[in-house]
C-alpha cells in the first residue's frame, strides 16, 4: 500500500498521538522519508501540540495558587494519620509509648491528660476566633464558603441541622438577628457557621467536629482580640466568638447551648 | 486509623497527588472560575480516594483521574440545571472548512491558548486531553462517554478550527486578552 499525501495528512493526528496500527504507521513513515512538504506539515503540527503543551503548562491564569496542593492533602488524609508507613518496628515503639502513656496516667497522668484536652481546645478556639475574623469581619478566606447543605452531604451531616437553627431569643440585649449561614474552613478546619447581630456586633456561631469545653457553656481564653465561649454537642466542639463582652458572649452561648445539642445530637 | 487505610492513603497521595497541578489546569480551563476549579479538583480527588480499590497500578492515573473529574462535572452541571455541550455543533462545522491554513511563524503562548479559547468547548476539551494531558483515544471516550470515532473527529476538527483561528490571530495581538 502506497499512502497518498491525503491519506497521510488524514492520519497525521492519530500518527502524531501513536494510535495508529504498526504497518500504518510504517506506511506513513515511508510517505515523509520521500515527501517533504507532509515532512513539514507534520513537523509543524508536532510543535503546534508542543506549544499548546508548554503554554497551558506555564499559564500562571491556569496554574493552582501556592499551597493548593498542600491544603487539598491535608483535607484528604485520613484523621490521624501519622504520614507513614506503620512498619513493625514502628508498630513496636508505638506499644513501648503505649505503655509509657498508660504508666504516665498511672502515675499521675490525669495531669497531663487535662493539659492535652485544654490545649486543644484551646487550638480549636483560635481557629475559631481566626475564621471569625477572616470569615465574618474580613471576608478573606482563602477558599470560598459553601452551603451548609452541601457541606453536610460532602463533609459531615450536622451542618445541615444549623440551617434552620433559630437565633437565640430573651437575650437582655434584645433581638438577635441571622445574617449568614455557611460552611467555611480556616486553617484546614471545616466549621459550619452561622453570623447573627447582636446589640450591633457579629456574632459568630461555630460547629467543627471535635470536643469543646464540655457540656455547660464556659468562656476559652485564646490570644485574639475575640472573645470565645464553647460547649460540646454530640460529637462536636460549638464556639461562639465576637468583640462583645465576655458576659454577652458567654449569654449568646448559653442561650444556643440546648437547642444546639438537640440538633447535633439527632444530626 | 487503620493500618490499611494508612497504606492505601500513602499509595494515593504517591500516586495521584502528583497530578494535582495538571488536574487543576485543565480545571480552569473548564470552569472559567478559581473557586468553582478548585472545588471540582477536590471532589475529584476525595471520589478517587474512594474508589482508589479500583485503580489498576501501573495504569495511567491522571487519565483514570481526569475521567473522575469529567463525570464530578458533568453531575454538577446536571445538578445545576444547565445545558449539555450542543454535540450538534460537529454536524454544523463538518464542511465549513475550506483548507488548513499554515501555523503562523510568530506565535506566543497568549496567542494559542486565545485560539483554542475562540474554539467550540468540545474542540477545546478533546484537543487538551489529546496534546496536553496525552491520553489515548481510548482514555478520552472513556472519560468523556463518547465513541473513540467521535473523539478522533472532533480532534481532526478542533485542530482545523484551531489552525485557522491561528492564522486569524495572526502575530496574536488582536487575540490577546480574551482570558
Amino acid at each position: 500500500m502506497t499512502v497518498t499525501c491525503r491519506e497521510a495528512r488524514e492520519l497525521a493526528d492519530p500518527f502524531l498521538s501513536d494510535q495508529l496500527l504498526v504497518e500504518t504507521t510504517n506506511e506513513i513513515v515511508r510517505h515523509l522519508e520521500t515527501c517533504a512538504a507532509c515532512r513539514d506539515e507534520f513537523a509543524a503540527r508536532r510543535t503546534l501540540r508542543t506549544r499548546l503543551q508548554s503554554a497551558v503548562a506555564a499559564s500562571p491564569a491556569l496554574a493552582p495558587r501556592p499551597g493548593f496542593a498542600a491544603d487539598l492533602t491535608a483535607r484528604l488524609r485520613p484523621a490521624a494519620a501519622p504520614g507513614a508507613v506503620i512498619t513493625r518496628r514502628a508498630w513496636i515503639e508505638s506499644w513501648w509509648a503505649a505503655a509509657a502513656a498508660l504508666l504516665a496516667l498511672l502515675g499521675g497522668g490525669l495531669f497531663a491528660r487535662d493539659t492535652v484536652r485544654r490545649s486543644r481546645l484551646a487550638t480549636l478556639a483560635a481557629n475559631a476566633s481566626g475564621d471569625h475574623q477572616n470569615c465574618a469581619i474580613t471576608f478573606n478566606l482563602r477558599e470560598r464558603p459553601i452551603p451548609l447543605e452541601d457541606a453536610a452531604r460532602r463533609y459531615d451531616p450536622a451542618y445541615a441541622s444549623l440551617a434552620t437553627l433559630d437565633p437565640p431569643a430573651g437575650l437582655p440585649g434584645g433581638a438577635v438577628d441571622v445574617l449568614d449561614r455557611h460552611s467555611c474552613v480556616f486553617e484546614e478546619r471545616r466549621f459550619g457557621h452561622v453570623v447573627f447581630r447582636y446589640e450591633g456586633h457579629v456574632v459568630s456561631l461555630l460547629v467543627t467536629s471535635g470536643s469543646g469545653a464540655g457540656s455547660t457553656p464556659a468562656l476559652v481564653t485564646t490570644d485574639t482580640p475575640y472573645r470565645v465561649a464553647s460547649f460540646d454537642a454530640g460529637s462536636h466542639a460549638v464556639f461562639v466568638v465576637s468583640d462583645l463582652p465576655e458576659r454577652d458572649v458567654l449569654g449568646v452561648a448559653q442561650a444556643l447551648a440546648a437547642p444546639v445539642a438537640r440538633r447535633l445530637s439527632t444530626s | 486509623m487503620h493500618v490499611s487505610d494508612q497504606a492505601t492513603w500513602q499509595t494515593f497521595e504517591a500516586e495521584a497527588m502528583p497530578h494535582v497541578d495538571r488536574l487543576f489546569r485543565l480545571a480552569m480551563w473548564l470552569e472559567r472560575n478559581r473557586a468553582e476549579a478548585e472545588d471540582l479538583v477536590q471532589e475529584t480527588l476525595a471520589q478517587a480516594l474512594q474508589s482508589f480499590h479500583r485503580y489498576t497500578p501501573g495504569t495511567n492515573c491522571r487519565a483514570w483521574l481526569i475521567t473522575i473529574l469529567q463525570h464530578v462535572r458533568a453531575n454538577r452541571r446536571r445538578a445545576l440545571g444547565r445545558a449539555p455541550v450542543d454535540s450538534d455543533v460537529e454536524g454544523r462545522v463538518a464542511n465549513t472548512i475550506p483548507f488548513v491554513p499554515p501555523v503562523p511563524e510568530v506565535l506566543t503562548d497568549e496567542d494559542l491558548l486565545a485560539a483554542l479559547d475562540s474554539i467550540s468547548p468540545q474542540y477545546q476539551e478533546v484537543i487538551l486531553l489529546c496534546d496536553v494531558q496525552e491520553m489515548t483515544y481510548k482514555e478520552i471516550a472513556a472519560a468523556l462517554d463518547i465513541p473513540i470515532g467521535t473523539v478522533m473527529s472532533r480532534l481532526h476538527r478542533g485542530r482545523e478550527l484551531l489552525r485557522v483561528a491561528l492564522t486569524q490571530c495572526g502575530t496574536g495581538s488582536a487575540a490577546r486578552g480574551t482570558r
